[in-house]
């Protein structure tokens, strides 16, 4: 069962508009509205979230191709490269994912399939979480010189922009945005292996949750179960790699 | 690379936790006086999660790394103890959150392997008890008063922002920087649960907004 409107729009509201005159509190939990009964609660991984997603279909479009989105994927950072990426570079990358999630959020918020106000409304929000985040990651890359020019990653926002483009229903735009943010938290977990800055450190320590929190959100919205909706560890098995999505030049 | 951090902006929440302020577990603010205490018997040595310790390195554990791991299992192991105490007292009745608390409380006791592992792997002892603190200034009074489906949802999502908080706050911390790593693929989870949880509580799914909160990190001078 999908989740209602009305629901979804609960769940991505801001702190501040829970205390909102006349909110409607709602009778039933989450769960009730987007788990079934026979769902398996074992233990999973990222790792395997992700095979059933791409299992289910899950593709993404890169310039006319269209491949699987785990195959953008790698398994970490340190290991596609010949020596591990300097926190300056680490944090340039990351700035830029961040401004490409927000730059294909907002456009996606504007597509028919994101039409609804819950939708929309946690396309909007995310977005600009993710906008602070980039801010973030901004001051702490002049701090480090970090080789960034404060624009979002064009391969990501060209693979974001051609699976929201894709997208035919509401379902479809909330699992993109569940298999983006899902590879955003391994993504930081993946920096957090080698990044020796502390600033770095405690940012992507703070930025992390909140994309593990937006997966949960796209997630449960789009009906997925308690085993496929949270993993048992964040794994850094879907970083997003920075060679195959270099930075802007 | 290795930098002092000083005259750099922070990043919003990431940082500035104080571990001998008070804690904050469940809304309610506990004067953890026998953390306070156990500060003033070490010295504050595990206090490391403020805003002057911002370089780490890829040295060996310290004693101090062990110190964090074996709070993150005590913390585990009593966050796995009180989901225990709630599945037993079957209060939870809507299934599929009755459900999410057995998955999670499966994710916990790994947690705690996990941790244990970890402790084991650097040189340390593990610590196979429940937080001292958190059974008694959270887990033991709330579950003492819990009647309620909703006082238990209310519980729980505070007991995992609790634990999402400190394990955000210890990365950083270390003198091994691998285990920043591990402690962050834990947190990330513990903040998927409080995504979970929140709506059933009135709260949304990013309730510290754009950026993870420290607030109600516990030390680990809780287990000292």
């Amino acid at each position: 069962m999908e989740i209602s409107e009305h629901e979804f729009r609960r769940l991505v509201a801001d702190a501040d508009e829970q205390h909102r005159a006349g909110m409607e509190r709602l009778s039933a939990d989450l769960s009730d509205l987007h788990l079934d009964d026979d769902r398996d609660i074992s233990p999973t991984s990222r790792r395997q979230l992700l095979r059933r997603v791409a299992a289910g279909g899950a593709v993404v479009a890169v310039g006319t191709a269209v491949v699987p989105l785990l195959d953008l994927f790698t398994p970490a950072l340190a290991q596609t490269a010949t020596q591990p990426p300097s926190d300056a570079s680490l944090v340039a990358f990351a700035e830029s994912v961040e401004r490409a999630l927000a730059a294909s959020y907002a456009e996606a918020a504007t597509f028919a399939a994101a039409s609804g106000a819950a939708v929309k409304g946690a396309l909007t929000t995310f977005a600009g979480h993710h906008q602070q985040h980039a801010s973030a990651l901004a001051t702490v890359g002049a701090h480090l010189n970090a080789p960034s020019n404060h624009k979002p990653n064009p391969k990501l926002l060209d693979v974001a922009h051609g699976q929201f483009t894709a997208a035919r229903d509401q379902t479809q735009i909330l699992n993109v945005g569940f298999l983006l943010e899902t590879s955003a938290a391994s993504t930081y977990m993946s920096a957090l292996s080698t990044l020796t800055d502390g600033q770095a450190q405690k940012l992507s320590a703070s930025v992390l949750p909140v994309e593990s929190q937006h997966s949960v959100a796209f997630g449960a919205g789009a009906g997925k179960a308690i085993a496929d909706l949270v993993p048992t560890f964040i794994l850094p098995d879907h970083t997003l790699d920075p060679t195959k999505f270099p930075i802007a030049t | 690379m290795s930098t002092s951090g000083d005259n750099v902006p922070q990043a919003p929440k990431s940082t500035g936790v104080d571990r001998r302020r008070f804690l904050t577990l469940g809304g309610v603010s506990v004067l953890a006086t026998a953390v306070m205490a156990a500060c003033g018997k070490k010295g504050g040595s595990s206090s490391g999660a403020g805003t002057t310790e911002s370089t780490t390195s890829t040295t060996a554990p310290s004693p101090k790394d062990i110190d964090i791991l074996r709070t993150a299992q005590s913390l585990e192991v009593a966050a796995a103890a009180g989901y225990q105490k709630i599945i037993d007292a079957n209060v939870v009745k809507t299934s599929s959150l009755s459900d999410a608390v057995k998955a999670f409380q499966t994710h916990h006791k790994q947690h705690a392997q996990a941790f244990e592992n970890a402790t084991i792997g650097a040189g340390g002892e593990a610590y196979t008890q429940p937080n001292p603190v958190v059974m008694n200034q959270l887990l033991n009074p709330r579950l003492a008063a819990m009647k309620t489906e909703a006082d238990a949802t209310k519980l729980l999502y505070d007991l995992e922002h609790m634990l999402s908080a400190t394990f955000q706050s210890d990365v950083g911390t270390f003198s091994n920087i691998a285990f920043n790593q591990k402690v962050a693929s834990v947190g990330g989870v513990e903040a998927a649960h409080v995504a979970f949880l929140a709506p059933s509580t009135g709260k949304p799914t990013t309730p510290d907004g754009a950026f993870g909160s420290v607030d109600g990190a516990v030390p680990t001078t809780s287990i000292s």
